[in-house]
């Protein structure tokens, strides 16, 4: 099969050895395990339906998705007391997401999972998309423990913080408040 | 000027060696140290050169440096100087020796050192003024106190040999007969020399009367104006430091008979060196379960990690089955657009997959097993520290119950006394300061004497010329005379070719010089005749410069000394030369110091005059048992 971008860059040697990778799969899988997350997208779309039928931006998918694979609901928290300043999340990872979250909605529209509702002039964030009657089903045949845990801490976090352009902000500049400006 | 006494001291080693008035001699062994003790005293003089060690192994053990107290005229001074450092420097106290501890020494160099000396036996030193050899240049030479010592220590290598008077030392040698001169005080100073001396002298006294006067202030801002008053407050902190240690020394005694020995503290000293030991260990055992129970944490968080990604890795394999991605890849759904694959897609997936689950699955058993070692060590060290904290606890029990039963001495008493003594201590020090203080100041008083008198002297000098040569002829005509007598009891045929040289100034006999005959005997025999001459000499007012000392090293060397029983009418007659050195000898120490060192005296003598009799080895002049510091002091 084709070659392994990885970096970037198409390394000779990577020619010369047969397309073997040049990491390990056990690393690989860490930063960049497409099929896992085309499904966490799944899960999230499907509990966003929860709550209100109908359209989603990419932006709001964006928005949990990152509050929960990357720990950023931190910045939404009033209180920064037990704070471990070693362990502070990057807002950077919500803007890697977002690219790799193009492949993710090619893939699931090529599933039929999702339709794409918007033209080509709209900005990848604010693309509109509705998840179809196969998604959940997908959903559902699949919905392993894990998968289930999931589901039940993204409705969790749907409840519990509002998205708004105010919250957003917060993610994306990582500013947090402290004690005393509270 | 008189040789009161010889101190060797070191850190832990004093010796006094005290010399008579008149005759002193020492007797011993060979190698018993004789000789070092006329060394001993050339060195204190102002010798040049250090003290071989390597040779005088038992002195560079023991000893570091040597005092010499010295009487002249009406004063005592004493001389220190050091054996193994700063050895080109005396210290000059101006004080007895038991006396030092309230004086502050003047410092000097070897030729100063000399200089002093002189001054207090009133004779002037003399500067000749030579060419340098090949060149034209002058140079000056001084003839000072050390060629003057030539004539007073004759050394057994030099006694009966051709090195008297250090011949054979070129620039020692040309200055013997200026030194003669000196002794006889026939040297004619020249004028101009002596007019600079004046003004120089005259320098120093006005320098001196500013360096008092310095003192003086220094002594006044002390608060110390009455020497009287000061010496009585000394000696009363003496005695209250007596009082309270004689105190303390009842105490300690008082408490040293209640508890019993030795015994019983060495039992209490192991208790506390066990407990103490025992606590570090506790110490350490604790870090060590600390640490342990850190580690293990972390390790738990790792597994937390491990399962999480274990937990990843098993919906990925599921999904692997469920999804497919296409291999022509996807069509955009806004643009309808082709988007080449980049997707990931491998056949190997899922045995990737399943190795990778492994792996996983391994790597937490592995950090499991790891935790269990170390929470079983955990267990290990606890039971350790239990053991031991028991162990404490009992220790510390039976230290308890000891110390309650022995009395732990006045120790606060003693304390206080402590404090009190050095606090007396402190203030007898600031007190001494202050008398040395005056003693200095004393000292430079009569140090401007002394040059005041030097100037009298170089003046009398400029303008005393002319009686000299009356002088002389005087003085070579009662030298001639006594050595000529003293070599006739010496049982010599005694003519006209007997006599002194007046210029060579040494003596002679049958026409030949000192320095020409070759028998051992006569050679030392002339040299005593002519030693004595000068010594005699004294007592009718000549010879004003010689310190009326001789030290004298082996005079049996050349002379039979056995008295053979059945000798007929031709006998050997030099048992009784032997016997007639000792006669003249003492016969001169009724109005000068005589030292002779000596293996085997005469025994008439030797019961009169002997003072030490040193034995080779531990018995010599560097004795442990004559050492006068004692251990306990």
């Amino acid at each position: 099969m084709g070659k392994k971008i990885f970096g970037g860059e198409v390394s000779e040697l990577n020619d010369k050895k047969d397309n073997s990778e040049v990491t390990p799969m056990s690393i690989k899988l860490l930063f960049d395990n497409e099929k896992f997350e085309l499904m966490k997208v799944l899960c999230l779309l499907n509990a966003l339906k929860v709550g209100k039928k109908g359209q989603r931006k990419v932006k709001e998918l964006l928005f949990y998705y990152s509050l929960e694979a990357y720990n950023l609901d931190i910045y939404l928290n009033n209180f920064v007391k037990d704070f471990n300043k070693s362990h502070i999340p990057s807002p950077n990872q919500y803007f890697r997401f977002q690219e790799k979250i193009k492949k993710i909605i090619l893939l699931l529209s090529h599933y039929n999972f999702i339709l794409v509702k918007s033209d080509m002039a709209t900005k990848l964030e604010d693309l509109n998309l509705v998840l179809t009657e196969s998604g959940e089903d997908f959903f559902e045949e699949n919905r392993t423990l894990y998968i289930n845990e999931l589901y039940e801490n993204y409705l969790e976090l749907i409840n519990q913080y509002k998205f708004n352009s105010q919250n957003l902000n917060k993610i994306k500049t990582g500013a947090f408040m402290s004690d005393d400006t509270q | 000027m008189i040789l009161n006494k010889l101190i060797l001291q070191g850190t832990l080693y004093r010796r006094t060696i005290e010399f008579n008035n008149d005759l002193t001699i020492i007797s011993g062994e060979t190698t018993s140290g004789k000789s070092l003790v006329l060394r001993l005293i050339d060195y204190c003089l102002g010798k040049s050169g250090k003290i071989d060690f390597n040779v005088q192994t038992e002195l560079g053990d023991k000893c570091d440096q040597i005092f010499l107290e010295i009487k002249i005229k009406d004063e005592i001074i004493t001389f220190n100087r050091f054996l193994k450092e700063k050895q080109n420097k005396i210290r000059v106290y101006f004080c007895e020796y038991n006396q030092i501890d309230k004086y502050t020494p003047k410092i000097v160099e070897l030729r100063e050192a000399m200089k002093i000396l002189m001054n207090k036996l009133e004779i002037n030193e003399y500067q000749l003024i030579r060419k340098k050899r090949n060149s034209s240049n002058k140079q000056i030479e001084t003839v000072s106190f050390r060629d003057i010592f030539r004539f007073v220590y004759i050394n057994q290598h030099e006694l009966g040999t051709h090195d008297f008077l250090s011949k054979k030392d070129v620039f020692k040698a040309r200055k013997n007969a200026h030194a003669f001169k000196m002794i006889f005080n026939l040297t004619n100073e020249n004028g101009e020399a002596a007019k600079r001396r004046i003004v120089d002298i005259q320098n120093e006294i006005l320098e001196k009367k500013k360096e008092i006067y310095g003192l003086q202030s220094y002594l006044t801002d002390l608060g110390i104006t009455d020497y009287v008053v000061n010496n009585l407050k000394i000696d009363k902190k003496y005695k209250e430091i007596q009082d309270l240690n004689s105190q303390k020394k009842e105490i300690l005694e008082r408490t040293t008979e209640k508890t019993n020995s030795n015994h019983e503290n060495k039992m209490y000293i192991k208790l506390k060196d066990d407990l103490t030991g025992i606590t570090n260990d506790v110490f350490e055992i604790k870090n060590q379960i600390k640490s342990l129970m850190l580690s293990i944490e972390s390790k738990k968080f790792l597994i937390e990690d491990y399962k999480a990604e274990l937990l990843e890795v098993e919906e990925t394999i599921e999904l692997n089955y469920k999804l497919t991605i296409p291999e022509q890849g996807v069509e955009c759904p806004l643009c309808a657009s082709k988007v080449s694959s980049t997707f990931q897609e491998d056949d190997s997936a899922e045995t990737v997959l399943t190795k990778i689950k492994k792996q996983l699955l391994n790597k937490i058993k592995l950090v499991e097993s790891l935790i269990d070692k170390e929470n079983k060590l955990i267990v290990h060290h606890n039971d350790e520290l239990s053991v031991l904290l028991e162990k404490q606890s009992i220790l510390s029990e039976a230290i308890h119950q000891y110390s309650q039963k022995t009395d732990v001495p006045y120790l606060s008493q003693i304390n206080s006394i402590n404090v009190q003594i050095n606090k007396l201590i402190k203030t007898q020090e600031e007190l001494k300061e202050g008398l040395k203080l005056y003693n200095k100041i004393e000292e430079k008083r009569k140090l401007i004497l002394d040059l005041e008198l030097e100037e009298k002297r170089l003046n009398d000098e400029i303008t005393d010329s002319k009686s000299r040569e009356s002088e002389e002829i005087k003085i070579f005509e009662y030298i001639n005379k006594e050595y000529k007598a003293f070599m006739k009891r010496l049982k010599y045929e005694v003519d006209s070719t007997t006599y002194i040289h007046n210029t060579e100034m040494v003596p002679y006999y049958n026409g030949s010089s000192v320095y020409s005959h070759d028998s051992g005997g006569l050679l030392e025999c002339m040299q005593i005749a002519f030693l004595a001459a000068i010594l005699k000499s004294k007592k009718s007012g000549f010879a004003v410069g010689h310190p009326g000392i001789l030290m004298l090293d082996s005079i049996s060397k050349y002379v039979g000394t056995l008295q053979n029983e059945d000798q007929s009418e031709n006998k050997i007659k030099d048992p009784e030369v032997y016997e007639e050195f000792y006669k003249i000898l003492s016969e001169l120490s009724k109005d000068n110091q005589i030292i002779l060192v000596e293996n085997t005296p005469l025994e008439i003598y030797s019961d009169l005059y002997t003072k030490y009799t040193f034995l080779k080895g531990a018995r010599g002049l560097i004795d442990d048992s004559a050492n006068e510091i004692s251990l306990d002091q």
